[in-house]
């Protein structure tokens, strides 16, 4: 495993890991994921269940569409928080960024969230849908996020075999940093991306 | 002994390697235009291979396209030259692009339009 900074001009600020026998760090793996129609369309094919259903209502085609565009959105968004200054990206990552919660974080049923979505219709997802795209980190210290991973969330609990894989991800970041002694024990918080990009 | 802050420790772990990330974000800003169309393509694509129930490896084989360019098509990365996309259409049995001027329709008009013009000289009584 290897740490990759993102922003080179600003170092620790924002970073991924780079797993073993994958090319790439996992921010920029995840960006490709979600902007390969072959990789999308296997992605939803399989959780088809999942984009018909009380929260969501789409066609697998319509879902790929989507993931492509907030995928670009969000690139948008990176290259506009390089373009910042030291100290705007710092308060930016701060707030990019929120803890996960623990209802998230455990791989438990969410009922709550369930029955607070029932009844959505088609129409009105469409127009305050909350983005599917997820990427997970640690945060060390005030100003220090690490890029464990991303998905695409489908559903309010961790269930799905490919969010467990992410659970775990962060796990084993926390169990190399922890290895490298960069952080105490109480010293990190697990993240995911809030929506402020959008 | 002086104790190491944590941006010390840190800066050890990270990885001289640049992260390939702004590179791949601005190329892609750059190759929009035609990768929208790229990826509109590929979704085609693979709505008719699950119609055909065809594999990558099958397609490649009926149109004679490498599998590694199939694979960038069905990702919707790959910048297709028109003789690309014309054997996908015969092996797919589809239409992946259409154009104002259809060179096959064209023709047919201009002959229909021959056609007419003889009926109405039979129609003609001297």
């Amino acid at each position: 495993m290897k740490i990759i900074d993102i922003f080179e001009f600003i170092e620790g600020s924002l970073s991924a890991v780079q797993y073993e026998n994958i090319a790439i760090d996992e921010l920029s793996n995840i960006l490709d994921c979600w902007n390969d129609v072959g990789f999308l369309r296997d992605f939803f094919k399989e959780n088809i269940s999942d984009l018909n259903n009380n929260f969501h209502n789409f066609t697998v085609n319509e879902a790929i569409s989507i993931t492509v565009k907030e995928a670009k959105n969000l690139k948008e968004y990176i290259l506009t928080l390089a373009g910042l200054g030291k100290t705007d990206v710092t308060n930016t990552l701060q707030t990019l960024f929120k803890a996960l919660d623990n209802n998230e974080y455990r791989e438990d049923t969410l009922e709550l969230q369930k029955t607070k979505a029932v009844g959505v219709d088609k129409k009105s997802i469409g127009k305050n849908r909350k983005s599917w795209l997820r990427i997970y980190a640690i945060r060390l210290g005030a100003n220090c996020f690490i890029i464990s991973g991303g998905a695409i969330k489908l559903t309010p609990d961790m269930k799905k075999e490919h969010l467990k894989i992410e659970l775990r991800k962060l796990e084993v970041t926390k169990r190399y940093l922890d290895y490298c002694e960069v952080f105490d024990e109480n010293d990190y918080q697990y993240l995911k991306l809030t929506r402020k990009w959008q | 002994m002086a104790v190491e802050k944590f941006e010390e420790k840190f800066a050890k772990i990270v990885s001289k390697t640049p992260s390939p990330l702004f590179e791949k974000i601005q190329w892609r800003l750059d190759n929009d235009k035609w990768l929208k169309k790229s990826q509109a393509i590929a979704i085609q694509i693979g709505d008719c291979m699950d119609t055909l129930n065809i594999t990558k490896q099958e397609l490649s084989e009926k149109t004679n396209i490498p599998l590694e360019t199939i694979n960038n098509i069905i990702k919707g990365w790959e910048d297709m030259t028109l003789q690309t996309i014309s054997k996908l259409e015969t092996a797919l049995n589809t239409k992946l692009i259409t154009m104002e001027y259809d060179f096959d329709k064209q023709k047919t008009e201009e002959l229909e339009e021959e056609k007419s013009a003889v009926l109405d000289y039979d129609n003609v009584i001297l």
